[in-house]
């Protein structure tokens, strides 16, 4: 199908186009988090798989490959930027912390929108785990395979992201022990 | 085994040996923070999907294909011009054409093709706004038929084949052509 589509074959594209569409638009937004740019970032990762058609092994991991091409080309792409923007939070850090920001009843969606915020704010490759851990439901070593990374690097990437988002959200339970 | 050795093997998905599985029962902060961890990855799992808005398979297939139009673009090649290059952008006319003018193809004759008309609607030449006016056009002027020859518009940008094409005789092809022109005024 992918060669089919490849050439330009209507139908073809069309069955590729609808089969990865939702599943990888949803990916784009976990990351992204912005409709727009997850248009563009699934799009650009259905091109990039149709031009790179001899990296793909094989119809059942047609999908965790789209996933690793969105998860490159987002962190490729955004990298830099996130990287300046979290560099200006971290300056914001140093100010006197806010005061907790878990407030008991607090509504649902302010809650929701609070966990977007913060899941938006790691670092990209924190991110891009984060999103296949937990919404992907991938042993590290998938993680691993998918970001192209070593299985140690995925489980750090992991671990800072929960403990970030941990700080960030003020959850309960303090990080780290006494001994 | 230190606290933050112990949350870091919690987090890798470690099973709970037994040297972890004795720091946890002494460790109330240990616990605690498994626990805050557990409870931090069940309310993002809980956080609803967002949905793309309404329209959204069309828009999205037309990107990718816009995308994939935009690739091919710089790489086509000058050589394809004659005969192939030439019958691919006639048929962009002649796609469009036909849906309004099918009785015309029962005509026969042997005109030279119309040269000017297909220089100035190249596929090279068309953004993908063009090509989507097309497809409505067509979809407009021949509901039974437009999907096909919207589908044989995209097709041909894209680098596809235009079987068909090659049935239509000079003449038809003309005719087909003139009455595009006329039409796009």
């Amino acid at each position: 199908m992918l060669e089919r589509a490849r050439r330009g074959e209507r139908r073809a594209l069309d069955e590729l186009v609808e089969a990865h569409r939702l599943p990888l638009w949803r990916f784009a937004m976990r990351l992204t988090g912005n409709g727009a740019e997850a248009d563009d970032l699934a799009q650009d990762t259905l091109v990039r798989a149709l031009r790179a058609l001899e990296g793909f092994r094989g119809e059942a991991a047609l999908r965790t490959w789209l996933l690793r091409i969105a998860s490159n080309l987002w962190i490729e792409r955004v990298g830099k930027a996130e990287r300046r923007r979290r560099d200006d939070r971290e300056v914001e850090e140093v100010a006197p912390p806010d005061p907790p920001r878990l407030v008991e009843g607090l509504l649902a969606r302010e809650r929701q929108d609070e966990l977007r915020r913060a899941v938006a704010g790691l670092p990209p490759r924190q991110r891009a785990t984060l999103v296949l851990k937990v919404y992907h439901e991938m042993t590290f070593e998938q993680v691993a395979a998918t970001l192209g990374c070593p299985v140690g690097t995925a489980k750090a990437n992991y671990h800072h992201a929960l403990s970030r988002l941990r700080r960030e959200l003020g959850a309960i339970g303090a990080s780290g022990g006494a001994t | 085994m230190r606290c933050e050795q112990v949350q870091r093997a919690l987090r890798s998905d470690e099973a709970l040996s037994g040297e972890l599985a004795e720091h946890l029962a002494g460790c109330e902060s240990c616990r605690a923070s498994w626990a805050a961890d557990e409870a931090l990855v069940a309310e993002l799992r809980e956080l609803p999907n967002a949905e793309p808005p309404s329209g959204h398979p069309r828009s999205f297939r037309r990107g990718v294909e816009a995308r994939l139009r935009a690739e091919t673009r710089p790489a086509a090649p000058s050589r394809n011009v004659a005969p192939v290059g030439l019958a691919a952008a006639a048929a962009l006319l002649v796609l469009l054409g036909a849906v309004a003018l099918l009785p015309l193809s029962e005509g026969t004759g042997a005109g030279a093709p119309p040269e000017a008309p297909m220089a100035l609607l190249s596929p090279e030449d068309l953004t993908p706004g063009d090509l989507i006016r097309l497809e409505e056009a067509a979809l407009t002027l021949a509901p039974a038929s437009g999907e096909e020859i919207g589908a044989q518009v995209w097709a041909t940008a894209l680098g596809g084949e235009t079987e068909w094409i090659g049935e239509l005789s000079d003449e038809e092809q003309r005719a087909l052509l003139e009455a595009l022109d006329e039409d796009l005024g």
